[in-house]
């Protein structure tokens, strides 16, 4: 069990030096683009005096070092700034937690379409490999995985809203619905977003579960099982299936943690005002303090996920700590 | 297909009202545009987005009216000293601002002082107000302004949106970049706010005691829909009543649709909005004052470019062709240019020019040059790259997102696009000798007075010089129409800098039981919505228009169908797990 703890703890050191090294390759990248956003807002031909007050303002005058130290303190502090969007001078921490809860639930609605529909068609198709089942299961996976999503976001838009009209085409709610009425609306207004993300990756899970469970199913203890007479469905629910889980769930983890960071297309396309499209506008518009505290929640996200998924794993697996 | 587009335009649009219809009170519009307002504080006010929001809630003292001529707003009248440099302004009274306190004199030199005088204050168009050297209240309903000199576009800026002082001002000193009221505005105009949820919706609400009577409209709903694409979708299903920022590929769709009854939609073009052009940069070697083919190559990329073809590919016939900076539908566009048949398209006349001083190579090329752009503009540039080449101008393209391309032409470059936005009066951008700043057409143009490269140059004073110089001074308007009808000539067609090529209209799109929508070029404060929210009306017969009612047989079906076939699956994956092995 020692040696567990001392896992933990190498672990729990190593994330402040990875979130150190993400904020300030983010910082570098971000600054090498060329543009600021005093240019953005004041456009190139813009006076002299203007731009000059402008940039004291927003402290970009400052060496870089000073403003990437000035802006570690601020972190340290809990502070992400403030928005430079020319006036807005709103705060980046609320920008972002306004934002979290919607695309929480649009990712979070969309991973589980993903891992349901990959998963069930995964096993599907490894039951019988190369049947009419898999190779349409395939083919449909491939399919869409290949169709970039924005197009078939529009698609399924004009399909199901504007021809079947079943579903509204943007946005997260119908203005001025109130109480129960108004969660079955963002539901209503939910199914589009969500399904033309879950489309798009279900692909992943798929193969990643078909896979598995065909190198699983391949394994001694599977024929060892069936040997003993057991039912096909005994086979491959308890005995295969959970095997082959192992790599769907660590990648299941990683995806968790990039849930935050949002789908900037599917976003833009349905108008669902979340992290991506936040992150996207910003870095048009030179927002630095917006992309970087968009950055460092996923970052810390990402980080903290993998370590619990880690953590979870080297409970689990014994081999793993010793490595 | 493309003759029929051609034709399009004129019957897009169409009669804002029927003269036999009663307008009626009540009912909500949804707006929707592509971006989210940046602040609801006229002064802070970036860009056409935010300023349309601000001219709902506010008034100013004067307002442009659809040929973008001032008309009486808050003020009743206005008198001009001999000299010109001294405007009296007299105001309306018993108008009240949203909260139910008075307007008087004093909110309105408690704005001016802020967005003018004010340097801590970022109101990026006070140097439209340079000319301005004081505002004096002279009792509760006289307001002086003085000017230093006299100034020819003075009353056209008298539009600034007038903020309450009692509320601005509240604890005096007042910071108001960061003003609690910047996202929760009171104003005198016929709508007050009610509600903003960032990136999502705005809401406005008619204000029952507005001085010029109560908005038909019971609200005003603004909705964020980046996608243009999908702004026309959500037109097409009600979801919305009223779009701003359909493409252009959509708005010909969306007519066409509308001639043949397909659907309810009025799609209306408006005025020329944006005027499109090929900038030469005056710093590259092909361009700078001691290249003395430098005239004659921008001539031949006059002539070289075809306007038509560009309007027909890459705005769907919706574009005309230009040759000057001002917009055709405002007094100072200079008819004569398009009369003279300037830089119509001609490949073997700017053939011959080139051929003068710059020979074709083997390879069919006379020289190089970099065509700079933004991804917006993408497929313009390649069709000017395309025409250029033509007759034997190898184009390097360099296409990058806005920012970029602008850090890019901070330093030299030697072609790059730029959009100039139609504003009613030169004046408004060509505003201060000394002190040029953002810009629309002349900045933009040609530099700022002190660039080295810049057509402006601080060198000795060129004809345009003097004809800008006199324009802005210039209170007879007759005076000044022929100062920029010269000017016109010389920029559009005798001595080049930007190649103006297209103007570009604005579309919109409305539902058909909308009323009173009238056609306007953006001019910062006024637009077609600002213009238009305060008198529209619903005719009440037809639907309410936006928010179809939640479908709940056809949800019930789909979930149904799903269900089955999930448990099917279920079901046929159970039976044949049974089967032992």
């Amino acid at each position: 069990m020692a040696s567990f703890k001392v896992y933990i703890l190498k672990r729990l050191i190593q994330i402040p030096i990875i979130v150190f090294a993400v904020v300030l390759i983010m910082f570098i990248i971000t600054r090498s683009a060329p543009g600021d956003p005093v240019l953005y807002w004041l456009g190139p031909n813009a006076d002299e005096q203007m731009v000059a007050a402008m940039r004291i303002r927003l402290g970009l005058d400052r060496p870089l070092y000073e403003q990437f130290i000035h802006y570690v303190s601020l972190l340290i502090q809990g502070d992400f700034g403030t928005s430079v969007g020319l006036m807005s001078g709103f705060p980046v921490i609320n920008l972002i937690m306004e934002r979290l809860p919607r695309t929480f639930l649009l990712m979070g609605t969309a991973e589980i379409l993903i891992i349901v529909i990959g998963v069930v068609l995964g096993v599907i198709s490894s039951r019988k490999p190369f049947g009419k089942m898999d190779m349409l299961a395939t083919a449909s996976a491939l399919i869409t995985y290949s169709m970039p999503v924005f197009w078939l976001g529009i698609m399924l838009m004009l399909v199901f809203s504007l021809y079947l009209g079943i579903f509204p085409s943007s946005g997260i709610s119908t203005y001025g619905l109130t109480g129960f009425a108004s969660i079955i609306d963002v539901l209503w207004h939910l199914a589009l977003p969500a399904l033309t993300i879950a489309l798009g990756y279900t692909a992943l899970y798929f193969r990643l579960t078909r896979t598995s469970m065909l190198e699983v199913l391949e394994q001694d203890y599977v024929r060892t099982a069936r040997a003993k007479g057991l039912g096909e469905n005994t086979v491959f629910y308890k005995h295969a299936l959970r095997n082959a889980m192992l790599p769907i769930v660590t990648q299941i983890g990683t995806d968790l943690g990039v849930l935050v960071s949002g789908a900037v297309l599917t976003e833009t396309v349905f108008a669902w005002p979340g992290i991506g499209k936040l992150a996207f506008d910003a870095m048009i518009q030179r927002d630095y303090p917006v992309i970087y505290g968009v950055f460092f929640i996923t970052t810390i996200s990402v980080v903290l996920v993998t370590f619990a998924t880690d953590i979870i794993l080297a409970y689990i697996d014994p081999r793993i700590r010793y490595r | 297909m493309i003759l029929s587009i051609a034709f399009l335009p004129s019957a897009f649009i169409t009669p804002a009202n029927s003269s036999h219809e009663t307008p009626v009170y009540g009912g909500r519009v949804i707006v929707a545009r592509y971006e989210d307002t940046m602040t609801i504080n006229p002064i802070l006010a970036p860009g056409i987005t935010s300023l349309e929001t601000t001219g709902l809630i506010f008034d100013g003292l004067m307002r442009l009216d659809t040929q973008g001529l001032p008309k009486p707003a808050l003020a009743t009248a206005y008198t001009v000293s001999s000299d010109g440099k001294t405007y009296t302004f007299n105001l309306l009274r018993n108008v009240t601002f949203h909260d139910g306190v008075n307007f008087t004199a004093a909110d309105v030199k408690f704005t001016f002082d802020q967005a003018v005088f004010n340097k801590s204050v970022s109101f990026i168009y006070r140097s439209y107000y340079q000319p301005l050297e004081s505002v004096i209240a002279v009792d509760d309903y006289t307001v002086e302004f003085h000017l230093k000199n006299a100034s020819g576009p003075f009353i056209s800026w008298m539009n600034l949106p007038i903020l309450p002082k009692h509320i601005y001002n509240a604890g005096g000193n007042p910071d108001l970049n960061k003003d609690p009221h910047n996202f929760n505005p009171i104003g005198t105009g016929p709508f007050k706010f009610h509600e903003y949820v960032k990136d999502d919706h705005l809401t406005l609400k008619a204000y029952e005691n507005c001085w010029h009577g109560r908005p038909y409209l019971d609200e005003v709903v603004f909705r964020v829909i980046p996608d243009p694409g999908t702004m026309a979708i959500a037109l097409e299903r009600g979801e919305i009543d009223f779009a701003r920022d359909i493409s252009f590929s959509d708005t010909v769709r969306l007519a066409l649709d509308s001639s043949a009854g397909k659907n309810n939609i009025t799609v209306l073009i408006g005025p020329p909005n944006y005027i499109i052009g090929v900038r030469a940069c005056f710093q590259s070697s092909y361009f700078n004052k001691t290249n003395p083919n430098s005239l004659k190559i921008r001539q031949a990329i006059g002539y070289a470019i075809d306007r038509e073809g560009i309007s027909r590919s890459v705005y769907y016939g919706l574009a005309t062709t230009a040759h000057s900076p001002l917009p055709t539908a405002y007094p100072f566009w200079n008819n004569e240019i398009m009369a003279s048949g300037s830089f119509t398209y001609n490949a073997t006349k700017a053939n011959e020019i080139l051929d003068e001083i710059y020979p074709k190579g083997s390879d069919g090329f006379r020289f190089e040059l970099e065509l700079a752009g933004a991804t917006a503009d993408r497929d313009y540039l390649e069709l000017v790259k395309v025409q250029l080449e033509r007759v034997g101008i190898k184009i390097h393209l360099s296409v990058t997102e806005k920012s970029a391309y602008w850090a890019h032409i901070l330093g030299p470059y030697e072609l790059g696009t730029w959009t100039w936005v139609a504003v009613p009066d030169p004046g408004w951008v060509q505003n201060s000798w000394a002190s040029w700043t953002t810009s629309a057409y002349t900045i933009a143009a040609f530099g700022r007075a002190n660039d080295t490269g810049s057509y402006l140059s601080s060198g000795p004073a060129t004809e345009i010089d003097t004809l800008l110089m006199q324009a802005e001074v210039e209170t007879n308007a007759t005076r000044r129409q022929e100062l920029y009808y010269r000017f016109q000539e010389i920029v559009g067609f005798e001595d080049p800098a930007p190649i103006f090529t297209n103007f570009k209209p604005w579309p919109h799109a409305y539902r058909n039981d909308l009323r009173g929508i009238e056609p306007v070029s953006m001019m910062l404060y006024e637009t077609c919505l600002s213009n238009s929210l305060a008198h529209v009306w619903r005719v009440p017969t037809a639907s309410t228009g936006t928010q179809e009612p939640f479908p709940t047989t056809l949800v019930v079906a789909t979930a149904a169908v799903i269900a089955a076939i999930v448990i099917a699956t279920f079901i046929i994956l159970k039976r044949k797990g049974t089967k032992k092995i």
